[in-house]
């Protein structure tokens, strides 16, 4: 599947993927780690969460894994991971935060030493 | 229970319902994870408050309901469904999905509309959920101990009150009896609370407890957590100092479960070894914290010694009715074999549960009844705006109908609509009743039972959801049916300002507002009624002066005090006591009016043949120090008060009232004559005593209960039971304080128990009359107000259909007055019929209410009479403003308006 195709992705997709791509987690997990991420609500909540995470197994991006042997972990929920797929995906939209980000300092420090 | 645990069940409920709206793909795959995610986060919420969980609930809610259409499209898009079905659901989703938004956008449409009848449905649906969960809490919930419903009670009581519910005692033989000889009962205990004396580090403690005989947990079912229960051997009269604590308390105050058993703690001024610990949350009877053994005294508190409350476990195959037969030839063979006590004795059983709620059951369900009516009254009152509403629709209606649409269709389009305003009534609802429930409360007086088991749980939330369903049909269904029912050709024609739906839709909407005022009209009688008994028992004389007087209660141990050193114990406190001042006087009295502390008693005349066993007179017993009867305001009507020079030593006397001397001394005189005076503590007085004189009444155990004959014994001359300071003076607070530093200097190890004034007493028996009318009180007054605001509503609209034919009547020479009148009767007319059928049904129902009612009929002529003008008087304030509004049209522009 062409990568370029997802980009760029929605706010909550990008949530789950940054999320999934450190460690399988379930769908609160999920959540509280955006929550922790940001230092506040995430801005969506659980029905579209769960929405998100079947559209983005349905396209490849994430795969569930029914049980998962942590020892902390629930056993009996369903867990989310990234794919090779979402994380190629995931590295190409933070490439494409980075362009802007790129664009937006240089335009700033321009505005700003001009104003100086 | 607490909302720590009913917030995420609550939150499991809203999910669990809300996916239903989902496809069966998507809840399969992930529904179980949106519930349990729902659960923890609700959880984590509740961390932060209930408001905060109460917007994220909201927020999750409404995100399920709009994340349900966009899933569905995607569902029915995505390739996959086998073709076949796949269209035959979209058909059923797509009807479904159309009338849904179609019904969002109607309502959104009518923000005003919308808001108000969201509003009704939220007040009527509030209400009843948050009653119901009072109700539920109190009278449904099964008592929280394992298999509960087989929890009764035994107790003694006479051949003619066998059935009454309200519970008693048992003496401690006639205990071991029912014990051995019931097979019906697997086991029973008995279990008394009172008040234990904990000292520790010099300080007294004051702490709930109960002396108990020993198999108590085993009836409940609930293990000791550590250690054992008493053994008998340990529960013997004279036995060793033993207690069980409870988990909780014992970490409150001493520290590590661990240390517990094995440490003694004193009770009494004695130290008592610990043998268990009982589970946290345990607290049989009455909040108790610390047991110890009951260790009867047989000798001394024998069969006729009936002061034991028991607690028992039927069987697994028994039913109280076995039990009772079981009892009763017990009871039979007991009085053959002990007449002296157990003569006219037989043993009551009933469960626990009833036991336990006692005399508030029915106040609970006219309540709820009431609520109930307030919610109809809601669903009237919605069902009418929306007819009216409908009015206005019948274009649109005939236009759908045109294009094909069936009247099945749009009846359920109409339903749907309904359907979707009455889940966002019942959604404010379920605000309102969190809200109201905490109202209720923190209203309800301190004598209902269970209050701390009142809460929102998963039933509650269902009877909520049901009230939704069956609201929907009551207010949705008779407009649906009428509306889709129209004729399509005069609808088009008359551009749905016609007569089409005339006839139907103006009887219904009659007969609903006929309803609304009869519904209005039981409520508004039954709060009458309240208010006619309250004004009675507030004006009830108790025989004695409650002002200014403070009142304690004081335990002096056996242990550390003989008969002789209470008496002078009381006096030395009594003496120092009332040098301190601001007190004007001070007296000591066991079984103050209104404490519950009344000794119920008897006595027989020495100059009369003895009477058979358990048929003398009956009589409540009181020991009275030197000055009470003065404080009191007792009057004497015969003979004389008691004097300091009455004292143990000197000639035994006793006081009677107006009621024993009337009734056991039929056309003699009672001062001078002798009695044996007879303490149902089985401690019968040795000596007769001289009656030295008569006393006013006194209305001792309850307000509302007539006066029982009493006998009243000097303090110096009994020395037995709980001794009461009364204090008169100005500043109760500080009375009790200067009391309690009086008694630490005093013995540092006896407390202050019970401190309040007697006026508190008095005032505690009318606080569950005056909560039951406050609630009946609200809902009469919401009630009138929905009332009077639907018929506003349906008399100002009625205005604005006949703007025509009022121009037209005026144009004719009609003049103001009669247009008003005219106006005015679309109103009065169904008001009169609906008052009418209210008045019979408040007559009919009124026999609900005998219960809760004093002095006052549930007939009541004068609530009767009072009550049509009332509410008429409102239908006129309501119909008077449409009325207006009508006399003001100028006949030209009714007329161009056509």
């Amino acid at each position: 599947m062409n990568v370029e195709s997802f980009i760029p992705l929605r706010s909550v997709e990008l949530d789950i993927l940054l999320s999934v791509a450190e460690r399988p987690r379930h769908g609160y997990g999920i959540l509280k780690d955006a929550e922790k991420r940001m230092g506040r609500h995430p801005g969506f909540q659980i029905p579209t969460l769960y929405r998100a995470l079947r559209r983005m197994r349905d396209t490849g991006l994430v795969r569930s894994l029914a049980t998962r042997a942590g020892k902390n972990d629930d056993a009996r929920r369903q867990y989310w991971q990234a794919t090779a797929l979402g994380m190629d995906v995931l590295r190409a939209e933070i490439a494409r935060l980075e362009g802007i980000v790129a664009e937006g300092n240089a335009r700033v420090s321009r505005i700003v030493g001009a104003s100086a | 229970m607490g909302p720590l645990s009913v917030g995420p069940r609550a939150a499991r409920f809203v999910a669990r319902t809300l996916l239903k709206l989902y496809p069966r793909g998507f809840r399969r795959d992930v529904g179980s994870e949106v519930i349990r995610d729902f659960e923890l986060a609700a959880a984590d919420h509740l961390q932060t408050g209930a408001r905060s969980f109460l917007i994220w609930l909201a927020r999750n809610a409404s995100s399920l309901v709009s994340n349900a259409g966009p899933e569905w499209k995607e569902s029915l898009t995505s390739a996959g469904a086998p073709a076949a079905g796949r269209n035959a659901r979209i058909g059923a989703m797509d009807v479904l999905r159309q009338d849904l938004g179609y019904a969002v956008r109607s309502l959104r449409k009518r923000p005003g509309f919308t808001a108000l009848v969201v509003f009704t449905l939220g007040l009527g649906i509030g209400a009843t959920t948050a009653m119901f969960s009072v109700v539920r809490g109190i009278l449904l919930r099964p008592l929280p101990y394992p298999e509960s419903e087989r929890l009764v009670t035994v107790w003694e009581s006479t051949p003619e009150d066998v059935t009454s519910p309200d519970g008693g005692l048992l003496s401690h033989a006639n205990f071991r009896d029912v014990q051995a000889e019931t097979p019906s009962i697997e086991s029973i205990a008995l279990a008394n609370g009172f008040g234990l004396t904990v000292t520790e580090d010099g300080g007294a403690e004051l702490v709930r407890g109960a002396r108990i005989t020993p198999g108590l947990f085993e009836v409940f079912r609930t293990p000791l957590v550590k250690g054992r229960d008493f053994t008998d051997l340990e529960n013997r009269h004279r036995g060793p100092a033993v207690a069980i604590v409870g988990a909780d308390y014992w970490r409150d105050r001493f520290g590590p479960l661990d240390e517990a058993l094995g440490s003694s703690i004193r009770i009494g001024g004695q130290a008592h070894q610990i043998v268990g610990v009982a589970p946290s949350g345990f607290d049989y009877p009455g909040d108790a914290r610390v047991w110890i053994p009951a260790q009867n005294d047989e000798a001394g508190c024998g069969r006729g010694c009936v002061n034991r409350g028991s607690v028992a476990r039927l069987a697994p195959d028994a039913t109280v009715e076995t039990a009772r037969a079981e009892l009763e030839t017990l009871a039979t063979r007991l009085e053959a074999e002990y007449p002296s006590s157990n003569a006219n004795t037989t043993f009551s059983v009933a469960s626990l549960h009833a036991v336990t709620v006692g005399d508030v059951r029915p106040a609970l369900w006219l309540l709820l009844g009431a609520v109930g009516m307030v919610l109809l009254i809601a669903c009237a009152n919605v069902a009418n705006l929306i007819l009216v509403r409908g009015r206005s629709r019948l274009t649109e209606v005939a236009v759908r109908t045109t294009l094909g649409a069936g009247q099945r269709r749009i009846f359920k389009q109409l339903l749907t609509e309904s359907a979707l305003i009455a889940l966002l009534g019942g959604l404010a609802g379920l605000g309102l009743a969190v809200l109201a429930a905490d109202l209720v409360l923190s209203l309800a007086p301190a004598n209902i039972p269970r209050l701390d088991e009142v809460g929102l749980d998963p039933t509650t939330l269902g009877f909520a959801g049901l009230l939704v369903l069956v609201t929907t049909l009551l207010f949705g269904a008779t407009p649906a049916l009428l509306l889709s029912r129209v004729e399509l050709t005069q609808a088009l024609r008359s551009g749905g300002r016609g007569n089409v739906t005339r006839g139907r839709s103006a009887r219904s909407r009659t007969a609903i507002l006929t309803t609304e005022v009869a519904l209005s009209v039981l409520l508004l009688v039954g709060a009458g009624l309240m208010i006619r008994s309250l004004a009675r028992t507030t004006e009830i004389e108790p025989g004695f002066d409650a002002r200014d007087i403070a009142i304690f209660r004081l335990s002096l141990p056996r242990t550390r005090y003989s008969p002789d050193e209470r008496v002078r114990f009381m006096d030395r406190l009594s003496e120092r006591l009332g040098a301190v001042p601001g007190v004007d006087d001070v007296a000591v009295m066991v079984g103050p009016p209104l404490s519950s502390v009344s000794i119920f008693g008897g006595f027989t005349r020495t100059d009369l043949p003895a009477p058979d066993p358990g048929e003398g007179p009956i009589a409540n017993y009181r020991a009275l120090g030197p000055g009470a009867i003065e404080m009191l305001a007792i009057p004497i009507l015969q003979g004389r008060a008691f004097q300091r020079s009455d004292t143990y030593e000197s000639e035994q006397v006793v006081i009677i009232t107006q009621q024993a001397a009337e009734r056991y001394f039929v056309g003699d005189d009672p001062v001078g004559r002798q009695i044996h005076v007879q303490v149902s503590t089985g401690y019968d007085e040795a000596g007769p005593r001289t009656i030295v004189g008569v006393a006013g009444d006194i209305r001792g155990t309850r307000l509302t209960q007539a006066p029982a004959a009493e006998t009243f014994i000097p303090y110096a001359q009994a020395g037995a039971g709980f001794p009461h300071v009364l204090m008169r003076g100005d500043d109760s607070a500080a009375l009790l304080e200067a009391a309690r530093r009086e008694l630490r200097s005093l013995d540092p190890e006896l407390p202050l128990m019970r401190p309040g004034t007697l006026a508190e007493l008095v005032d505690l028996q009318l606080a569950q009359p005056r909560f039951y009318l406050l609630l009946l009180a609200i809902f009469a007054s919401l009630a009138v107000v929905l009332a009077g605001v639907g018929m506003y509503g349906v008399v100002a609209y009625a205005v604005s259909q006949r703007t025509r034919e009022i121009g037209v009547r005026m144009a004719l020479g009609a003049r103001v007055p009669q247009v008003v009148q005219l106006v005015l009767w679309q109103g009065i007319r169904p008001a009169m019929w609906g008052i009418g059928l209210g008045v019979v049904a408040a007559f009919w129902a009124g026999g609900l209410m005998r219960g809760l009612l004093y002095e006052v009929a549930p007939q009541d002529p004068l609530t009767l009479v009072m009550v049509p003008p009332l509410l008429l008087g409102i239908v006129v304030v309501a119909c008077a403003i449409p009325a207006r509004r009508a006399a003001r049209i100028p006949p030209a522009t009714a007329l161009r308006n056509e």
